[in-house]
């Protein structure tokens, strides 16, 4: 099977990255455009002479090869939809549903470990370090933490 | 000054002062290591308590708030890959790899041993050097911001580790980023999609955050094998004196990243994380085993460490003889003294010198207190990391969402926290490295300010040429950026140019 | 697994059901009992800056007068805008106050299309301080005064440079203002912040600075003031004489104060016009910020509203002809 060069699409990106930001500085004054604009020739100039290195030179990197795929999704996933839970029920009881419930996901591999136990283990760390941040920051520090919708901290 | 020593010696001998500048100093360290909570946030959180104490109690306790802050910094650095303060970035440049190691305690010795070393360097310089200090302040113009921002860039060199291209990429991309909001100079906004949010940029520790610390956090889960014991720390006796006999042994790294650290301190606008960038790339320039250094060489930390606590005396040289703060936590000094109604301005070492020189002294003392308290909390801090990855993973997310919301307590920063996070992932996976990435970040505000007031003043004095090339500090800088461009290439010239003269003896 | 899911969805629901039963009840206050729980005092600036120097004198009389902890907080960013655009968003319920800068909130709206907020959306409270801008040249100038500026400006038309904090600023604007009442062309260099264009003009980086009052006091004796924003002569400074007196119909200046979101509640808002103000009636007060370089005001909600007009007209009028040339 052909893989898919990382080098030559990361270029493809970064020449449009640079182009949208050229494209971006029309209309502004001198003072303002002089700086990104130069930024962004130098972006671009560089994507693409590694454009053309790339071709060139085509290493068959795998650059994803040796991850636990499946893992890094549900990670990133879960740090997206942590977000939206804290918009929703705010920062306190959406950290401890984050937290315990990757402190269980990622325990799963841990064979000899009951699930009752992860589990509990799991629900210690969330509300322990959840509950001692929230009231290190909140009552000592005197900072406030991300409110939700329908809660208020 | 000897006139004022019994002031000093009572002030500093009344206990009340003393213990606050302990707690001052704890409670630095534990603020400075915690990312998003920073030294200024601290010393601002402290400032109306100090409205009720004593001149010298308050500035006592805020100066050890401070030094706390700027050192807590490197332990998050150390540990988790992410700098507790914008100071501490290059601390993690070699720190993080000696905590895969398994040295983690070594590192963080050798930085609270140079942390402190370089804090009472700083400190000195301050007590001693302030009035010569501040005159080379005042030749910082436009031009040389600019120049200095150059010279940091050229550090794109040394960090981008693999690919130089790559590496010129992900400078520009930084310098692109930086540019996000109202322009310093136009004065319109740029890249924000009327967005209004937009309008203040990125916040520079929420990308620190972002590009640091979510990446290795997605690092260790992702591997496919069951983890084994997570990298235990090794125990060693003695290591705090081997250590420090190490650094003590290496006076000229020492001293350069102390000086590159006053240096930047003085120059209001580049605070803590230009010094410690500079310095470390000074260090990696300066070895003879370059290839050692982001793979865990104690001397890396050592540099960065050295630098940005020196930069805090530094900084408050600007502010002690001209009025004018050197970094965002000596405003809030300032802030302090205007509410103990003492005006800090050109007069302020005449006009209150048994104060300023007390200060001053106690700000030496107070770093020699941040080593004691430093060393001895090496040996516990150290073992956080050797908890399972799955308490560790899920608990380090929790602390960069608090951290990179509480730095403006703003919700569009956790958002931008976790997608360039993930961006950066990606972007490590294919071969750009964060560094040069953040590196453009910090720089581009200062050389786009540097460029555009430069080329104002050229378009009114008519001489372009004169303004950016003649002026004695830009000419020292220019040189330098030469010297850090050509450098390597003469190097390897010559290494390839020996070698093959040895082919042809042998 | 499948069931695992199932019960954090469920869980999910219950929290919400119960948030928004928690949100509905209690949200509308009868102003008579105003205050009754903790305030929130904005500044939408960095820590240790001005405003917040000014917040952290008024925090101990406004608790005392309201007889509610007032909690400072910060949200800076976009030279202010970040913050005002927060406070338009928020509940007019009197609990959210933010500092408000004149002519800041003028300016950034009209400068710029996606600034955040309104003007007339910022609900004035109180202005309690000004801080005149002033202008100075270098101590060894053969300028002494502003008769001479405005000379040497004419026979070297764009040559003199000035320097001043912000782009489409108080500064700023005054320059503009000044160049456009005495006929000259100068070249004025923005800097972030008051202080580094300070420190930009006594390293002799430009040949005139334009700076608040506070820096002035602090600095008189480094440099030469040859004249002050301000409507009266300045106690401040009682040698400088005005630009007003000096022959050109302008003043300038930067007032601070506070304000509440749109659709604040009037009764509230009386109630804290009151606090603020009397904050200035009380011992030392006006003192220590005469000390520092300040002057003291006293405008109350609707003298400010009035003010912001006419300061917003007078100034749409400057920038319209500045981007019309």
């Amino acid at each position: 099977m052909q893989r898919v060069n990382h080098d030559i699409v990361s270029s493809i990106i970064f020449i449009f990255v640079a182009a949208f930001a050229l494209w971006e500085t029309r209309g502004l004054s001198e003072m303002s455009y002089v700086f990104p604009r130069t930024a962004g020739i130098i972006l671009l100039v560089c994507s693409i002479i590694f454009f053309i290195k790339s071709i060139i030179k085509k290493e068959d990197k795998k650059a994803f090869d040796d991850i636990n795929k499946r893992k890094v999704m549900v990670m990133s996933l879960g740090m997206i939809g942590y977000l939206i839970v804290i918009g929703l029920v705010g920062f306190l009881i959406a950290s401890i549903i984050y937290i315990w419930a990757f402190c269980f996901y990622l325990q799963r591999d841990e064979k000899e470990k009951s699930n009752k136990s992860k589990m509990l283990h799991a629900g210690i760390t969330a509300f322990g370090v959840s509950i001692f941040f929230f009231v290190l920051f909140k009552f000592v520090f005197a900072v406030p933490l991300p409110p939700g919708i329908f809660f208020g901290g | 000054m000897l006139e004022f020593l019994p002031d000093i010696i009572s002030s500093l001998t009344n206990p009340i002062n003393l213990l606050l500048m302990c707690a001052g100093v704890i409670a630095g360290i534990i603020v400075g290591a915690l990312p998003g909570l920073t030294a200024t946030m601290a010393l601002a959180l402290l400032l109306p308590f100090t409205f009720t104490m004593q001149a010298d109690t308050s500035l006592i306790t805020l100066g050890g708030l401070y030094i706390g802050g700027i050192y807590g910094g490197c332990i998050s650095a150390i540990l988790i890959n992410t700098p507790g303060t914008p100071s501490a970035i290059a601390t993690t440049f070699d720190g993080y790899p000696m905590t895969k190691k398994g040295k983690a305690t070594q590192a963080l010795i050798a930085a609270a041993v140079s942390s402190g070393i370089g804090g009472v360097i700083g400190g000195l310089a301050l007590l001693f050097l302030t009035p010569l200090l501040a005159t080379l302040a005042l030749r910082f113009g436009p031009p040389e911001y600019f120049w200095i921002a150059m010279l940091g860039l050229t550090m794109i060199a040394t960090l981008s580790s693999g690919s130089m291209l790559k590496g010129l990429m992900g400078g520009a991309v930084g310098l692109l980023i930086s540019t996000i909001g109202i322009s310093p100079v136009g004065g319109e906004s740029r890249y924000t999609f009327g967005f209004s949010p937009l309008q203040a940029g990125l916040e520079l520790i929420v990308i620190l955050i972002a590009f640091f610390c979510i990446p290795e956090v997605i690092g260790m889960i992702e591997s496919k094998i069951k983890q084994k014991k997570n990298k235990e720390v090794k125990k060693e006796r003695g290591v705090a004196r081997k250590l420090f006999f190490y650094i003590i042994k290496r006076p000229i790294l020492v001293i350069r990243s102390s000086i590159i650290g006053i240096i930047t301190g003085i120059i209001p606008g580049a605070g803590g994380n230009v010094a410690a960038l500079l310095s470390y790339d000074a260090a990696v320039r300066f070895s003879k085993d370059k290839k050692e250094f982001g793979k865990g060489k104690v001397d890396g930390v050592v540099a960065s460490e050295a630098s940005n606590n020196a930069e805090v005396g530094g900084s408050l040289v600007p502010l002690l003889s001209l009025g004018i703060p050197g970094a965002p936590p000596a405003a809030i000094i300032l802030g302090a003294l205007m509410m103990q109604g003492i005006r800090p301005g050109p007069d302020l070492l005449e006009e209150h010198s048994g104060l300023v020189y007390t200060f001053l002294v106690a700000f030496i003392v107070a770093n020699v207190v941040m080593l004691i308290f430093g060393l001895m909390g090496s040996r516990y801090v150290g073992k956080v990391i050797s908890l399972p990855v799955y308490y560790l993973a899920p608990s380090i997310v929790f602390l960069t969402i608090v951290g990179s919301y509480a730095i403006r307590n703003n919700f569009l920063d956790v958002a931008l926290m976790i997608g360039f996070g993930l961006l950066a992932y990606v972007m490590k996976k294919v071969g750009f490295n964060p560094a040069p990435i953040v590196l453009g970040l910090i720089l581009g505000p200062i050389a786009e300010r540097g460029l555009a007031q430069s080329m104002l003043m050229a378009k009114a004095s008519g001489n372009t040429f004169e303004l950016f090339f003649t002026r004695p500090i830009s000419v020292v800088l220019i040189a330098l950026c030469i010297l850090s461009i050509v450098g390597p290439l003469l190097s390897t010239i010559f290494r390839s140019k020996s070698k093959i003269d040895e082919e042809i003896q042998g | 697994m499948k069931t695992k899911w199932l019960a954090l969805v469920f869980v999910l629901c219950g929290l919400f059901v119960l948030g928004a039963c928690a949100n509905s009840a209690g949200s509308t206050e009868d102003p008579e009992d105003y205050p009754s729980k903790k305030i929130t005092y904005s500044i939408p600036f960095d820590p240790g800056g001005q405003s917040d120097v000014e917040a952290r004198r008024q925090q101990p009389y406004l608790e005392e007068a309201l007889g509610q902890s007032v909690v400072i907080q910060y949200k800076p960013g976009g030279g202010g805008s970040v913050g005002w655009t927060e406070l338009v968003d928020k509940d007019p319920d009197g609990y959210f106050l933010s500092g408000m800068n004149i002519p800041h909130i003028i300016l950034q709206p009209l400068s710029n299309d996606d600034t955040g907020y309104e003007t007339e959306d910022i609900v004035p409270v109180a202005i309690v301080q000004a801080t005149p801008i002033g202008i100075a040249v270098s101590k060894d100038s053969d300028i002494n005064s502003l008769a001479d500026l405005v000379e040497k400006a004419k026979a070297n038309p764009g040559s003199v440079t000035a320097a001043g904090s912000g782009t489409y600023s108080g500064h700023h604007l005054a320059f503009l203002q000044l160049q456009d009442l005495a006929g000259v062309e100068m070249q004025y260099i923005p800097f972030d912040g008051a202080a580094p264009s300070v420190q930009a003009f006594l390293g002799g980086n430009t040949e005139v600075l334009f700076a608040n009052s506070s820096d002035l006091v602090k600095y008189a004796k480094d440099m030469k003031i040859l004249a002050i924003g301000s409507e009266e002569t300045f106690k401040p400074l009682p040698d400088v004489p005005t630009i007003k007196a000096e022959g050109y119909d302008m003043t300038a200046g930067i007032d601070r104060g506070v304000a509440v979101p749109p659709g604040t509640d009037p009764a509230i808002i009386a109630k804290l016009e009151k606090a603020f103000l009397d904050i200035l009636d009380e011992p030392g007060v006006m003192d220590e910020m005469y000390a520092e370089g300040f002057e003291p005001k006293k405008m109350g909600h609707d003298a400010a509203v009035e003010y912001i007009a006419t300061k917003k007209e007078q100034y749409s009028r400057i920038l319209e002809e500045v981007k019309g040339n």
